[in-house]
């Protein structure tokens, strides 16, 4: 049976509500997660995650179902992400992602910490945007590579590049940190 | 071109990390596995990056935090949509009616105009053709009409005659006249 074809039913019945009560809590915490490993705060992640199911309701008499329903709905949050980060950095363009991807990764470098210790998430903060949401939705999907492909709407094969990067990288700052 | 200053080690751990980080990701088939382990259970260099893999796996599982949403979420969701519906319904409920009072102006208003015309006009229509009938006698027209008609159906269905014939004519050109005023009246 293809995945979601319940929901494909009620779709095609125009069952919209229907739809939407078996969609919701299959794909809820996913799109939370996807929503945090973008925003990275809980509070603007729920937020976020609300406007995202709700605009995903709205959308449901249209969706053609061209593409799968999950990569539709990741679509839709990360779109959702997007314009968030944008209302916070108007000069980020939707058509900019490298730029964008180098922006935030910038942004992302944390004020220096004057201890001697520094925490994962200082660590985590000078990974480049694309390693740091690779790591952060890995581990909050129970490790699940299919998942995390999925969530980002990139190839298996990618993903796993990226992890491997990303944990090179973290084991290089911590030699770095460490000396 | 060789890297002259290339060290070794380097190229070892290089070429073994990810087969490393795949084996804690749990990521190898049975045979690579075993492959792997061989390798480690004789390469100190590759046990200590293990161990480093295992450690910061362990840094991050504990670092991530695990995200859910409960029911709470879902209820206070599924409300605000409701209340979307159910402003989208009052939206369609008012252009229903709205539609509906248009409708019933409309009607009422060519029932108006029907009656300020039509009436008027099939009444115009037959006081003329009550004169018209005054005036055809003296021409011959009509009497040559009436009295055909007269010779087929019998006599006493001149009279008759005389009055289907007035009416269809008032009739007839009562309604062409309200019908073009009623027209103009738009």
């Amino acid at each position: 049976m293809p995945a979601d074809a319940d929901i494909h039913d009620r779709l095609r019945a125009g069952e919209y509500r229907d739809a939407f009560t078996l969609l919701l809590p299959r794909y809820r915490d996913k799109v939370f997660r996807l929503s945090y490993s973008m925003l990275r705060d809980r509070a603007w992640a729920e937020d976020t995650t609300q406007d995202t199911l709700l605009r995903v309701w709205k959308a449901l008499p249209g969706y053609g179902a061209q593409a799968a329903l999950s990569t539709w709905i990741y679509a839709i949050t990360k779109n959702s992400c997007l314009s968030e980060l944008r209302k916070k950095r108007p000069l980020v363009s939707m058509d900019e992602s490298d730029e964008y991807d180098s922006e935030v990764a910038a942004l992302g470098v944390s004020d220096q910490d004057d201890s001697a210790t520094v925490s994962v998430g200082q660590l985590l903060d000078q990974l480049p945007e694309r390693y740091r949401q690779a790591v952060t939705l890995f581990y909050m999907e129970d490790k699940s590579y299919e998942q995390t492909a999925a969530s980002l709407g990139l190839p298996l094969g990618t993903v796993k590049a990226l992890l491997h990067r990303a944990r090179k990288r973290l084991i290089e700052l911590t030699r770095e940190t460490s000396e | 071109m060789s890297n002259p200053t290339a060290n070794p080690l380097d190229d070892h751990r290089l070429a073994w990390m990810d087969r490393l980080q795949d084996r804690l990701d749990g990521d190898l088939d049975e045979a690579e596995r075993r492959e792997v382990d061989a390798h480690l259970a004789d390469c100190t260099s590759c046990q200590a990056q293990l161990a480093q893999f295992e450690a910061l796996d362990q840094v991050l599982l504990a670092a991530t935090p695990r995200l859910s949403l409960d029911a709470a979420f879902d209820a206070r969701l599924l409300s605000e949509i409701d209340a979307i519906d159910e402003q989208q319904r009052t939206r369609l409920r008012e252009r229903i009616e709205q539609e509906r009072q248009e409708t019933l102006r409309g009607l009422s208003r060519r029932w108006r105009q029907s009656l300020a015309f039509v009436v008027p006009g099939v009444i115009a229509g037959i006081a003329l053709a009550l004169a018209l009938l005054g005036w055809l006698p003296h021409s011959g027209v009509s009497q040559a009409f009436v009295s055909e008609g007269a010779n087929e159906l019998g006599s006493q269905s001149t009279v008759y005659l005389q009055a289907f014939t007035i009416a269809l004519l008032g009739g007839g050109i009562g309604l062409t006249v309200a019908r073009w005023l009623s027209s103009a009246a738009d």
